[in-house]
């Protein structure tokens, strides 16, 4: 991999805030902040969560208005000002509000973090859409104009073009919800750069990635930011903060609604041994008297396992025998058995399309499977709806975060009848669900879970910052040697873990 | 040979209303339930000032889809806000108010007893005078507004509208000004409808409130659902699959006293098992590979 490290020695500011605040509810998310953006940096936004690393990229790129405070954009020469508390006559003048569209017309893109592609639309249509200034986009000269008809042909060129410099030649007509999920980050970073971006906001753009998936996107990242000068802001949680330290010139790192800026290399040091939590926590489970093996699974996805004891019987507690589960008309998993025994922790590592939260959503009758027998302590399930196999012990955590937004952190405990906080006071009771930062949501959802004897876990860790990655590793353990089974799917990203998970390690 | 003219006619007539319906549902994602009084607007406007003020067809339509267009505001001005659910109830109540307006407005609308004796087209001092050549006419609009959709469809403002309707925040978040974009579709959609209302004023010669009720939104949208949302042909099947229906039922020999029931009741069958069975409609479009 290049590594580029964008020393920005001019003092061209592209973006500059000062004294912004923001509270929801009473509660301050960001405190005064002052910030500085040069053109052509590359920062990465980092913090733990509920520390307002979106609240911030939201004001930033226009979705979210602040309390109080300045955003100046100085972009190609271009000066903008906006300052809050706004005056009640800018409030009433409909051309003068701070919206997403108002922020891209000046050069500020953003790429989501749940990517929101135009799911009906080509990867070829859903770059096009974002062209600015097309005149065919006005009904009338669309209509009568032949300079709309030549304009939108050259937009489909130079639209082709890009995403086949993306290596996404061959899907120009592929349905957005149709391609992997690689590619349909990229397919986002193109749409915001044709948007005209000069700063482009990144929210965790390699979360969920596999290992060929985070390394298109990084060649891709870096391409734009060596070739189109692109100012980037990236957002990302702990697993992925040492693949963009390589690459990012500053830090900003927010906590208790400050932050403090660094120098990358400042950083790397602290960093560099982070991601290695389900290295560690197959090693604590297996201990001195358990065993890791792992199997390899079809499509390159492997399945590793980990027990406590490896002379103690186990009894089998899930079986799954040649099940064929479809999507459309593909087939997602084609004749796959496994076998799951109480009390050993599975570790399903696979590529990203391969069928992982399909697997999970089928053993959990969320979704039917063509053909093959779901067997949990010897009774067939394939029959029974989901709320059925919860009742005989299958708790699934799926991976998007299943919070009720409409109700507040504590209407939700205590309508799972959750005891014990496992990630002590660190969300607020009052708080809505949709409210909540995307790491606050995935701990409100493990939260959640009722107690069970199985539990099914689509990339538990994914948003989790430090401290609530120490305290769900903890529950993991715990409910091993409580002899629960646990199978959790995570995509193949190359940590320390996977030399261990290639070899047969015996602790004995 | 008349009665196979009326029936065209009428296709032509609720084809272009589906076409530009489809416009509103199927490709900006905005659930109009107000059209059936956009399309009275239409027809109470050509009929005024043609019985009124003597005006001929051609300023009357003109003027008909001027006015719906700019009535069209009261919706679109507020989908700016209300989204989904909300902007159901929102044209609901739209529906609803514009209705009665038509109903108890009996100085310029004659209430329920309608207008009468609404003249038969004139262009150009060419009268329009027998059903072929209100055929023609008909056919003729019908093709102007089936064109006007199309292209419309396949430019970059047609784009605009299906990410619009995909995902009204992403949209936005590539710079598109949705409102506008929404203004544009529910000004084009409503002059559109009101063409077809001024048609229908034009051709059956009198008009009551009754023919704009929610009944016949609902009629209207169940075309386009059971022919096809977000597609063109979509609503030029489900419009031909509505009319044909009770046309058929005729030739059963069901006795009038239910006939209209069981009409309603092959409408309703039909609408559950499309939503069912196929989401997409008759003419529905097939996914991408």
């Amino acid at each position: 991999m290049v590594i580029i490290n964008n020393e920005v020695d001019n003092d061209n500011t592209a973006l500059s805030v000062s004294g912004l605040t923001k509270a929801f509810g009473g509660q301050i998310v960001l405190h005064d902040i002052s910030l500085n953006l040069k053109q052509g940096e590359v920062v990465l936004l980092r913090g733990e969560n509920g520390s307002g690393k979106t609240t911030l990229v939201n004001i930033l790129t226009g979705n979210l208005e602040p309390d109080k405070g300045e955003i100046q954009l100085n972009i190609n020469g271009n000066k903008e000002n906006f300052s809050w508390p706004r005056q009640w006559w800018k409030e009433i003048n409909p051309f003068d509000h701070f919206t997403p569209e108002r922020l891209v017309w000046e050069g500020v893109g953003r790429v989501w973090q749940d990517i929101r592609l135009f799911p009906t639309m080509s990867t070829l249509e859903n770059v096009m859409v974002s062209s600015p200034r097309q005149h065919g986009e006005n009904p009338v000269l669309a209509l009568i104009s032949n300079k709309a008809k030549s304009e939108n042909r050259q937009n489909e060129k130079i639209s082709s073009e890009w995403l086949s410099k993306l290596g996404l030649g061959d899907r120009l007509d592929s349905s957005c919800d149709k391609i992997s999920l690689g590619q349909m980050k990229r397919v986002a970073i193109a749409r915001a750069i044709q948007a005209g971006a000069k700063i482009l906001f990144l929210d965790e753009p390699l979360s969920g990635l596999d290992n060929s998936g985070i390394s298109e996107v990084m060649k891709y990242l870096e391409t734009i930011a060596r070739e189109s000068a692109i100012t980037i802001v990236i957002v990302e949680h702990v697993f992925n903060i040492p693949t963009i330290l390589k690459f990012a010139s500053t830090v900003w790192t927010l906590s208790n609604g400050k932050v403090q800026i660094n120098k990358a290399h400042e950083i790397m040091e602290n960093t560099v041994n982070n991601g290695n939590h389900l290295h560690d926590l197959l090693r604590q489970i297996a201990g001195d008297k358990g065993t890791i093996y792992t199997e390899q699974l079809p499509n390159g996805a492997k399945l590793t396992v980990a027990n406590t004891d490896s002379l103690k019987e186990s009894q089998t507690a899930l079986e799954v025998k040649d099940l064929v589960i479809k999507r459309g008309i593909r087939t997602v998993i084609d004749g796959l058995s496994l076998t799951l025994k109480a009390g050993h922790l599975y570790l399903l590592e696979a590529p990203n399309g391969w069928g992982k939260s399909s697997l999970l959503d089928v053993i959990a009758g969320i979704h039917p499977s063509e053909s093959g027998r779901i067997i949990l302590r010897g009774e067939e399930i394939n029959s029974l709806p989901t709320y059925s196999r919860i009742k005989k012990g299958i708790t699934y955590l799926r991976s998007q975060q299943s919070v009720f937004t409409s109700l507040s952190v504590e209407e939700q405990r205590r309508l799972a009848k959750t005891e014990g906080r496992l990630f002590g006071n660190t969300l607020n009771c009052k708080t809505k669900g949709g409210n909540l930062s995307g790491g606050e949501k995935q701990k409100l959802s493990i939260e959640m879970l009722p107690e069970s004897d199985i539990y099914l876990l689509d990339e538990p860790m994914i948003g989790l910052d430090d401290e609530a990655l120490k305290s769900f590793i903890k529950t993991v353990k715990n409910l091993i040697y409580k002899s629960k089974t646990i199978l959790t799917a995570v995509p193949n990203v190359n940590f320390k873990r996977e030399k261990l998970c290639c070899t047969i390690i015996n602790n004995i | 040979m008349n009665y196979i003219l009326h029936l065209l006619i009428y296709l032509d007539i609720y084809i272009i209303i589906t076409l530009s319906l489809n416009l509103l549902i199927g490709y900006s994602g905005l659930f109009q339930l107000a059209h059936a009084a956009y399309y009275g607007i239409g027809a109470y406007t050509t009929a005024l000032l043609m019985v009124r003020l003597g005006w001929g067809f051609i300023p009357s339509i003109i003027s008909s889809i001027f006015v719906t267009g700019g009535l069209s505001l009261f919706v679109s001005l507020p989908a700016w806000r209300f989204r989904k659910d909300y902007f159901v109830i929102l044209s609901l109540a739209m529906q609803v108010a514009i209705y009665s307006l038509l109903y108890n407005w009996i100085d310029l609308t004659n209430g329920p007893f309608g207008i009468t004796g609404i003249p038969r087209p004139s262009i150009f001092g060419y009268q329009i005078n027998t059903l072929f050549k209100m055929f023609s006419l008909s056919t003729a609009l019908t093709l102007i507004c089936g064109t006007i959709v199309f292209i419309l469809l396949r430019s970059p403002w047609g784009r605009v509208l299906n990410a619009m309707r995909d995902d009204e925040l992403a949209a936005r978040g590539l710079g598109k000004n949705t409102r506008l974009f929404k203004v544009q579709a529910f000004f084009i959609a409503c002059a559109m409808v009101a063409i077809a209302g001024s048609l229908y004023a034009t051709y059956v010669s009198y008009i009551d409130p009754t023919s704009f009720t929610l009944d016949e939104s609902i009629l209207m949208i169940s075309m386009i659902i059971v022919g096809g949302t977000g597609n063109f042909r979509g609503p030029i099947v489900g419009a031909l699959t509505l009319i044909a229906i009770p046309e058929i039922l005729r030739f059963l020999y069901i006795p009038d006293a239910i006939a209209a029931n069981i009409r309603l009741l092959i409408y309703g069958l039909l609408i559950i098992t499309m939503v069912h069975l196929r989401p997409q409609g008759l003419a529905g479009k097939y996914r991408f590979k």
